[in-house]
């Protein structure tokens, strides 16, 4: 067979071509020889020129898959050119290394218009096909990611279009309306968040279609009852023009809340601590704050050097000479609250080891001026990680109540000063009447019986000068006499039941009254008398004393029911009193009784209702036993009708 | 007065009624020893001590019975109680006070100091007489006194 075609190499520019193309370049004859192999190919499919020339396509040298050689047969068979395509052919001639190859396979035409040949352009496509898969992933990635990112905000998210309508909302949107996204697509965003037909005063993506920037407002999303930060940012198109709206709620309502209640809670302080009567301060403590495992002492140092005055009150200010709170902060607690006094070392002392704890203590500080005013002091210490971090400081301004308490003893003491200068002279007193009584019993006696004795005397050596009138005489002189020595022994008896000392013990008055009874009265009596006694409880008195009240009152009911044929003298007790502790003792008869009028009377001494002809006696019993009842803290009163009778009450403390 | 005589009562009385009354009433009631009355307490203690007026009084005969009242001039009766009962040689005489006053503090007192009876004078005669002349009995014929 002839060669028909002349090397391409001959030709400079074919040359070129072959040598510097960034493709294959293979060329067969009419019969499927080839005739040409570029370097190219030669370097790829590692088949050098002089060994791939003049053979056929289908030789094992190429290991040109079948399709190749038909594509190779068609183009030389019908004069058409084909185009390999990496998708449908995969591969034209195989490379050593794997690849996607793209190429076309042209006839070659002679001077008649026959086929003389094809030649088979290849180019290895695989790098672009890379680029592009690796592109497509990519972008497909950062797609998925920017979702993932929207659907992650925690706040409820809407992509707005310029009209309002929400293209997208995220998870949190749909949580928050009740919506799905899907739901939720296509309508405006002020129907969903406000109900409302038209935006909202203040609406911030309002206000950013006019500023382009992103804009926040807080609003009130009715519909939920809730407060929210909505931030909208604006999205733009290729030409600058807005096209979209990223519109962020941001839910505020608890911050919002927490807000009101920590003004509120500010307000409050503000008001407590400035309206205060009471002295508050907060000490800081300065540089570091206090160790609470340390020594007691070595916190009490600490605090008298780190300890400062960061806030307090007006009246804190005032009650310490200072005009207004400002003065005072940045004080030291030493200059308050000096070192040298024990007392309030003892304090703080107090304060340290009771957990950084103390009320009420009295404290003694230094106001301005100097003086000393006295403080009843709370401290409360805050500890954070066991470190005393501050310390809350209230007190009450005592030193007015001190200075009452120092007036108080002053009184005090001048009162009992007083009240020993009475006690002394009311002990004199005593000791005068003493003298008086005794004087009286002693002085006033001996004529008296000079009297009774000289008259007797006179009767007995006398008789016979004397006639029946002078007898007479001389009985009434001795009986006059002897009455007055009795007037003169109940009046002592009297003065000495209100001088002698009360002997208090538990006294049995049903005993009492039952033997006083039987002392006072002849058998011959007690058959004219019905006796009753009632049940009496015991009291606490002196036992002394009481058998001279019973001896009285009781005397009293025998002597004037005397003249009755049947005499009913009838013992008692009723119970007074809340708890029934108070004994109503009495004694009633049926004798003479007394006229009301005259009741106040009947306990004054030597007043007698009646004569000494009708009933003997100096009228000094009752008052004693008015005497003896009041020392008792009791009351003694009487109740009677002339001729009927009377009863006597007197009161006393029921015994235990 | 021979102040060798024996004196068996020592009446002390200040009251010279009362002295006369007290006499009759013994003498009345038969009790006829021999009874010497001075006026004050400090006559009362020369006697019994054997001093001043009375330095020639032999001591070692004692009163059976010394009647002493308490309100008396100079020195008081309770005095004489007390120096009478200091004393080694006078402590045994049984002394009865007799006075007009039932205070109690007085009785306390003189029984304190080692008085023998306490004797209230009654106002009237004859309880008066009855007080006076058992008293007399008693201490002068019942008593028996420590010194023969």
């Amino acid at each position: 067979m002839t060669k028909r075609f002349t090397a391409p190499t001959a030709n400079p520019i074919l040359k070129t071509i072959m040598e510097a193309g960034d493709f294959g370049i293979l060329v067969l004859d009419a019969d499927g020889r080839i005739v040409a192999w570029n370097a190219w190919l030669a370097e790829r499919t590692a088949v050098p020129e002089a060994q791939a020339l003049g053979k056929p396509l289908s030789d094992e040298l190429t290991g040109a898959p079948q399709s190749t050689l038909d594509l190779v047969a068609d183009v030389l068979a019908t004069g058409r050119p084909r185009l390999f395509s990496p998708v449908l052919h995969k591969i034209l001639i195989p490379f050593t290394k794997p690849s996607h190859q793209a190429g076309r396979i042209s006839p070659i035409y002679d001077e008649r218009e026959r086929v003389s040949g094809v030649v088979l352009f290849i180019n290895d496509v695989s790098p672009v096909l890379e680029y592009e898969r690796f592109a497509t992933s990519e972008a497909a990635t950062e797609r998925r990611e920017r979702e993932e990112i929207f659907q992650a905000i925690g706040h409820p998210t809407f992509i707005l279009d310029k009209e309002c309508n929400i293209l997208a909302a995220n998870r949190a949107a749909a949580a928050v309306t009740g919506c799905s996204a899907q739901e939720l697509t296509g309508r405006k965003c002020y129907e969903i968040m406000h109900g409302a037909a038209a935006p909202p005063a203040g609406c911030p993506f309002v206000k950013l279609r006019t500023t382009g920037v992103m804009e926040t407002a807080e609003t009130e999303v009715e519909t939920l009852n809730r407060v929210f930060n909505i931030s909208c940012t604006p999205q733009f198109d290729d030409a600058g023009e807005l096209s979209q709206c990223i519109h962020i709620a941001m839910d505020i309502t608890e911050r919002k809340q927490a807000e009101e209640a920590l003004k509120l809670s500010e307000e409050r302080y503000r008001a407590f601590v400035k309206q205060s009567s009471e002295a508050i301060c907060l000490f800081e403590i300065d540089h570091y704050p206090i160790d609470t495992a340390l020594s007691t002492d070595k916190q009490i140092d600490l605090l008298y050097a780190q300890a400062v005055i960061r806030e307090c009150n007006l009246i804190f200010a005032t009650s310490h000479g200072y005009d207004e709170p400002e003065e005072m902060l940045g004080f030291k607690i030493g200059q308050i609250f000096p070192r040298l006094a024990k007392e309030n070392v003892a304090y703080l002392r107090a304060f340290i080891e009771n957990c950084h704890h103390i009320s009420d203590v009295e404290t003694k500080e230094i106001a301005r001026d100097g003086t000393v005013k006295y403080f009843l002091n709370s401290l409360i210490g805050y500890v954070e990680d066991g470190r005393l971090v501050r310390v809350w400081g209230a007190k009450q301004d005592i030193s007015r109540i001190k200075q009452a308490e120092e007036n108080i003893l002053t009184l005090n003491l001048e009162l009992e000063r007083r009240v020993l200068e009475r006690t002394a002279q009311l002990e004199a007193a005593n000791r005068e009447l003493e003298a008086f009584a005794y004087s009286v019993s002693h002085d006033l006696r001996a004529p008296l019986r000079a009297v009774d004795s000289y008259t007797q005397i006179l009767v007995e050596d006398y008789a016979a000068s004397l006639d029946d009138e002078g007898k007479r005489v001389c009985t009434v002189i001795s009986e006059s006499a002897r009455s007055m020595g009795r007037l003169i022994d109940d009046l002592l008896a009297f003065s000495r039941i209100g001088r002698t000392e009360m002997r208090r013990s538990p006294v049995d008055m049903a005993t009492l009254a039952n033997s006083i009874f039987f002392e006072l009265t002849t058998p011959k009596e007690r058959g004219r008398i019905d006796f009753h006694i009632g049940p009496l409880p015991r009291t606490q008195g002196d036992p002394a004393l009481l058998r001279q009240v019973w001896m009285n009152i009781l005397g009293n009911a025998v002597k004037f029911s005397a003249k009755k044929e049947r005499a009913v003298i009838e013992v008692g007790c009723l119970l007074e009193g809340s708890g029934q502790t108070t004994a109503v003792y009495f004694v009633r008869d049926n004798g003479a009784g007394f006229d009301r009028r005259y009741e106040k009377k009947l306990f004054g001494v030597f007043q007698r209702l009646h004569s000494s002809m009708e009933f003997e006696g100096t009228g000094v019993g009752l008052a004693i036993a008015q005497r003896i009842i009041q020392r008792h803290g009791g009351r003694i009163w009487a109740e009677g009708e002339v001729g009927k009778g009377a009863v006597f009450y007197f009161t006393l403390d029921k015994g235990v | 007065m021979n102040h060798s005589e024996v004196v068996d009562i020592l009446l002390v009385e200040d009251n010279p009624n009362d002295a006369e009354l007290t006499i009759r009433a013994l003498r009345k009631r038969n009790i006829a020893n021999p009874l010497h009355v001075v006026e004050d307490g400090a006559e009362a203690l020369d006697f019994i001590f054997c001093r001043g007026a009375y330095a020639g009084r032999d001591c070692s005969k004692p009163p059976k019975v010394i009647l002493l009242d308490l309100k008396l001039p100079k020195l008081d009766g309770l005095d004489v109680l007390k120096a009478i009962k200091a004393d080694e040689q006078t402590r045994a005489v049984p002394v009865v006070v007799v006075t007009s006053s039932q205070e109690d503090p007085d009785i306390k007192k003189a029984y304190a100091l080692g008085a023998n009876s306490y004797v209230v004078k009654p106002v009237g005669f004859e309880a008066f007489l009855d007080v006076m002349s058992s008293l007399g009995l008693y201490w002068l014929l019942v008593n028996q006194p420590p010194v023969k």
